[in-house]
């Protein structure tokens, strides 16, 4: 398709087509409730990033450890690694798989730990997601080339589109690209003969062939930046969307000199970007439907943080969604795994370890009709 | 110190050491140069009425200019007069049909109606030996007969204007040939020539035509008639919507009768002056003029859905298309291109009339806004590490609650003499806590707009500012009595600003004149956000002097002028300057009357009022604190104005006013302490605070409770009245 320039210019001076600001509305499935708020927590823990399941017990990693997390049981630390954790994949045989900026990856199985050095030699230095394909196999997104995971913000303003998903042979520890050009991929779910990856940056889950080949469109246009995805002891996908977009934001995004002079000028928690947890400074960007009327913050208030995760059905829509609202803290969605009958999540900006059981999961325990 | 310093007044002066200003790069200072520019008076032209006239007039000098030059003796004088007198009957006409579409209907049959008219003054000055003279208001009065006909049908029956009109058309038409068929040969046969002839249709008077003098002198009548006279006014009201003007009782049949009556009664003007022009009979006089006039009357900007039109558009519509038609002939074109090009013409206005009139406002909206380029100085650290004077803490958390769910929006907090406590609402009343414990509580008055800053008079009046409204005294007994509502216009306003729009806070010197901020004259109370994002000097300090009732403005540009207040020798006031997040000081009296100082330039937050403390020096809220993100945009004017146009208001960027705090300064501008809710758990915002008997009462606009706080080491006894009018 040729494009129209003067389009553009028309599309850029009205704020339509690509310069517009529209954010879909969370409706359906996604309509918002507390339900996040109202969760049991089960540890409390600064930077707790990412939550595995892993033959009855959960992992999460905060920093540079990794913490056991038995039924009934207080944490226990299960690792200490060289570097903080970028994230965290457990197999269903047993293995536990951690991350690290350099690119490094260590496998924990019964009592050895291996190293593996592939994804480092090809310089991924910002895996943000990982998943087991089989027991022999691992599939790995890369979120971005020039930025580490700490750095997320920096890549979203940036505008970059540098994301990679590859696939590592565990036994000979070799590593293979399956796409490239990803705006920020952070979420990865194994299954079959194929994997979903979560595209943050254009807000929507591609499904990409593990052979190579053309990626399809499985879920677009979503209200939130599309995290880390797992599935539940049914096999049930769920998916964390760990920022929300934003009205003002997407304008921002289009604001190429502000923008700079911001990234340039400012310190990152009091950007205009999306963040995992907000309103603990005054410096911070306030919204109009931010203000405080009569000592309340509106729940429906325009909001840098925001807690989010779906359940999806087979085909990788949504069908039940736990929210915690601008007046709530729960926010910060990083990760997702199965627990019980339920699912356990880590909130970043709450910084705990939550669990949603068996009866909330059905999205009808607290939802929130206005 | 300032007060020794008696140099030229009005200059800007600083009284403690500058704050330090960010240097810009030339992009910056580029910018800064392109937004001296006054661009915000461009929504203020538009947003009035007459700039409706910019497009016809311009489409007008077009026509003139295009056909002047390709035709230069045009306007020359011999056929110039010509042009003219054709121009008062057109004109006639076009105001004829312009009434009527400001009525809401439209007049087809004027070109039938000018044909009866023309038919009947030959026929009587002939046939009957009427005089010229008097011919003419029995072709005006058979014009309106045809007139009231067509409004006691389209008004009183409601028929569709448009099919009775053509109706009318038609059987106009038929009457007249017929009749001409019968009587020509008799009304040419008896001609009678007279200087009457001459006066009306040859004679020229200071170089115009007579029909251009009449038509100038009832195109006056009409225009005092449509924007001065009440029935004018209903007509408007009337076109512009039938059922609102029903409901404030109009009695909406009869005035659009009447606006038939009257285009019938210029078309038979108009008609009269043609036989005058002529004195010929011929069956195509008329014919066709309803679609001139109606080309005319859009043209100019006389909008077809009715209610919007003036005598001045329909004057320039005129002029439009008769030097269109006469310069299209003079071309040499073939004879049918004149009507086509007046068809094209029509089409073209009605489209863009009706373009205009559904996207005008959005226009408006869009335009209205326009921000300001504007250069903070580096902000003071309020970090409990820092150091700073501002330094956060928690010391207002032990304040008690006051009417804690009763009240909303208590903007400013005022103790009586007897330690009663006064607080506006935002329901509009003032709220009257009774002391020593305040558990008790009335409404004091009721006035209706948000009661904003308060003080007490001599006399023991409560002075109020109300949003909206203006300034407002009550009575001890409760009685509420306006003082002012409005002060001088500005010389080159464009729009009026005399009315008060935001009446923000006052105090009373000395000798009873009240000084008193109004914070912007171009946005409602409520739109106080859409002024923060605009950062321009839309404010204003005003006097109203109650011996002689007198209001005056003091000072212009100024940025959200807020927090008056009298300074403890009586010689000056301090104001704040909110989205400037600066405290300045103007002298009222002594040497340095009329001088104007910046006090504090450099806060970390955004100021509010400001009152007296019990130990010399000023107490100053901070309604809400700055932030980089507002900060950076304000050098950038455009990135605002696209945020303004493209986000609604609730995703704006705004002013942090979730977090507030008290302050306390000195005379020399330095900040003696800090008081802080940090957390914002009952303190989130704070507007003003009052020092009473050793305690400060703390309110918040968009809190729901009044704080009171004990004030370690400050005098007990120490009141606010006593401070102002004690004598000691």
């Amino acid at each position: 398709m040729i494009a129209n320039p003067f389009t553009r210019l028309g599309d850029r001076f009205f704020g339509r087509g690509r310069y517009g600001v529209t954010v879909p509305s969370m409706d359906g499935a996604l309509q918002p409730n507390s339900a996040l708020d109202h969760a049991k927590v089960l540890a409390t823990a600064d930077d707790a990033d990412n939550v595995v399941a892993c033959q009855g017990a959960l992992f999460y990693s905060a920093r540079d450890t990794v913490w056991r997390v038995s039924p009934g049981m207080e944490p226990e630390l299960a690792h200490r690694l060289p570097e903080p954790a970028t994230a965290l994949a457990a197999s269903v045989g047993g293995q536990l798989a951690v991350a690290l900026p350099s690119g490094a990856i260590h496998l924990f199985g019964g009592d050895k730990s291996v190293p593996l050095q592939a994804a480092a030699g090809a310089g991924l230095k910002c895996v943000t997601a990982l998943g087991f394909a089989g027991e022999d196999q691992l599939v790995l997104v890369n979120g971005s080339a020039t930025r580490s995971p700490a750095q997320w913000q920096m890549d979203l303003m940036e505008r970059n589109s540098s994301g990679s998903l590859w696939k590592l042979d565990i036994g000979r520890d070799r590593i293979e690209p399956i796409a490239k050009d990803l705006a920020y991929p952070c979420g990865v779910l194994w299954s079959g003969d194929a994997v979903i990856v979560a595209e943050a940056w254009r807000h929507r889950l591609l499904r990409l062939p593990l052979s190579g080949g053309s990626a399809a469109l499985v879920a677009t246009s979503l209200p939130g930046y599309p995290g880390r995805l797992a599935r539940d002891a049914e096999g049930t996908p769920w998916l964390c969307l760990f920022a929300p977009r934003s009205q003002l934001i997407e304008f921002v995004l289009h604001e190429h000199r502000y923008r700079h002079e911001m990234m340039r000028t400012i310190p990152a928690q009091l950007w205009i970007a999306p963040a995992y947890r907000s309103g603990d400074s005054f410096e911070e960007p306030l919204q109009g439907g931010g203000v405080k009327q009569m000592g309340i913050l509106k729940p429906w208030a325009p909001t840098r943080s925001y807690g989010l995760v779906v359940k999806l059905d087979a085909d990788y829509h949504p069908i039940a969604s736990f929210h915690s609202r601008s007046d709530g803290q729960r926010h910060g969605i990083t990760s997702v795994a199965a627990y019980g009958q339920g699912v356990a999540i880590t909130s970043r900006g709450a910084g705990a370890l939550l669990a949603l059981d068996g009866t909330s999961t059905t999205g009808e325990g607290h939802a929130a009709i206005h | 110190m300032t007060s020794t310093n008696s140099t030229v007044a009005a200059q800007p002066g600083l009284a403690s050491a500058p704050a330090q200003r960010p240097t810009l790069t030339l992009r910056e200072r580029i910018a800064q140069q392109r937004y001296r520019f006054p661009d915000h008076l461009l929504g203020e032209i538009l947003a009035k009425r007459w700039s409706d006239n910019a497009a016809p007039f311009l489409f007008l000098t077009a026509v003139v200019a295009l056909f002047g030059t390709l035709l230069p003796d045009l306007f020359a004088i011999n056929s110039f007069t010509e042009t003219l007198r054709q121009f008062g009957e057109i004109g006639l006409l076009v105001l004829a049909m312009a009434i009527v579409l400001i009525g809401g209907g439209v007049d087809l049959s004027i070109g039938s109606n000018f044909a009866l008219a023309n038919f009947c003054t030959l026929a009587l000055t002939s046939m009957y030996g009427v005089p010229l003279y008097a011919a003419a208001p029995i072709a005006i009065a058979v014009g309106a007969g045809v007139g009231l006909v067509n409004g006691l049908l389209v008004g009183y029956l409601r028929l569709r204007a448009f099919l009775t009109t053509l109706v009318m058309l038609i059987l106009l038409r038929a009457i007249v040939e017929m009749m001409l068929l019968s009587q020509s040969v008799e009304i040419t046969s008896k001609f009678v020539q007279s200087d009457a002839w001459d006066v009306l249709g040859l004679n020229r008077y200071f170089g115009m035509p007579a029909s251009l003098i009449i038509f100038i002198l009832v195109a006056v009548f009409f225009h005092i008639y449509l924007s001065r006279l009440k029935f004018g006014w209903r007509i408007m009201a009337a076109g512009g919507s039938r059922r609102s003007a029903h409901n404030v009782g109009i009695d909406v049949k009869r005035t659009v009768c009447s606006t038939y009556v009257i285009s019938g009664a210029l078309t038979g003007l108009a008609g009269y002056l043609y036989a005058a022009r002529l004195a010929s009979l011929n069956t195509d006089a008329g014919l066709g003029l309803e679609v001139v006039a109606l080309t005319a009357a859009i043209l100019g900007g006389i909008s077809l859905g009715g209610g919007r039109g003036s005598v001045a558009k329909a004057a320039m519509g005129a002029a439009t298309v008769v030097i269109l038609t006469n310069g299209v002939i003079r071309l040499g074109l073939s004879s049918g291109a004149g009507q086509a090009v007046l068809g094209v013409m029509l089409a073209v206005a009605v489209a863009v009339d009706v373009r205009w009139m559904k996207n005008r406002d959005k226009v408006l909206s869009k335009v209205y806004v326009s921000p300001a380029f504007v250069v903070m100085p580096a902000a003071a650290r309020t970090d409990e590490a820092s150091g700073s004077p501002y330094a956060m803490n928690m010391q207002l958390r032990e304040a008690s609650a006051i009417g804690l769910g009763e009240i909303e929006g208590p903007e400013d907090v005022i103790v009586d003499r007897q330690g009663h406590l006064y607080t506006g609402t935002r329901h509009g009343d003032i709220v009257r806590f009774f002391g020593p414990d305040y558990r008790q509580s009335e409404v004091f008055c009721h006035i209706g707009g948000h009661p904003l800053g308060m003080s007490f008079a001599q006399n023991g009046d409560l002075y109020v500012c109300v949003g909206g409204m203006g300034l407002y005294a009550v009575a001890p007994g409760g009685e509420v009595r306006k003082l002012t509502d409005e002060t001088n216009r500005s010389t080159w306003s464009v729009v009026d600003d005399s009315r008060l729009r935001l009446a923000d806070d006052l105090d009373i010197a000395p000798d009873g004149k009240v000084y008193f901020s109004e914070a912007t004259i171009r946005y409602e109370m409520h739109s106080w956000p859409i002024d923060a994002l605009e950062g321009r000097g839309n404010g204003r300090l005003i006097c109203y002097d109650p011996a002689t009732n007198q209001t005056r403005t003091l000072l212009r540009k100024l940025v959200f002028p807020n927090g008056v207040c009298l300074a403890h020798d009586g010689q000056s006031i301090y104001f704040a300057e909110s989205w400037l997040c600066r405290v300045n000081r103007y002298w009222i009296a002594g040497p340095n009357a009329g001088r104007l100082d910046v006090v504090i330039d450099d806060l970390p937050g955004y100021p509010d009022n400001i009152n007296r403390a019990s130990d010399g020096t000023y107490w100053l809220a901070i309604m809400g604190m700055r932030g980089p993100a507002l900060d950076l945009s304000l050098k950038m004017p455009a990135f605002r104005k696209r945020m303004a146009r493209r986000l609604p208001e609730d995703e704006w960027l705004y002013p942090n006013i979730n977090t507030g705090c008290v302050v306390k300064f000195n005379d020399r501008g330095q900040i003696l302490e800090a008081l802080w809710d940090f957390g914002g758990e009952s303190h989130p915002m704070i507007t003003s605070m009052r020092e009473d008997r050793g305690h400060l009462y703390i309110g918040g606009i968009t809190n729901n409770r009044i704080g009171r706080y004990a004030l370690k080491g400050s005098d007990p006894n120490w009141t606010g009245y006593d401070s102002y009018w004690k004598k000691s």
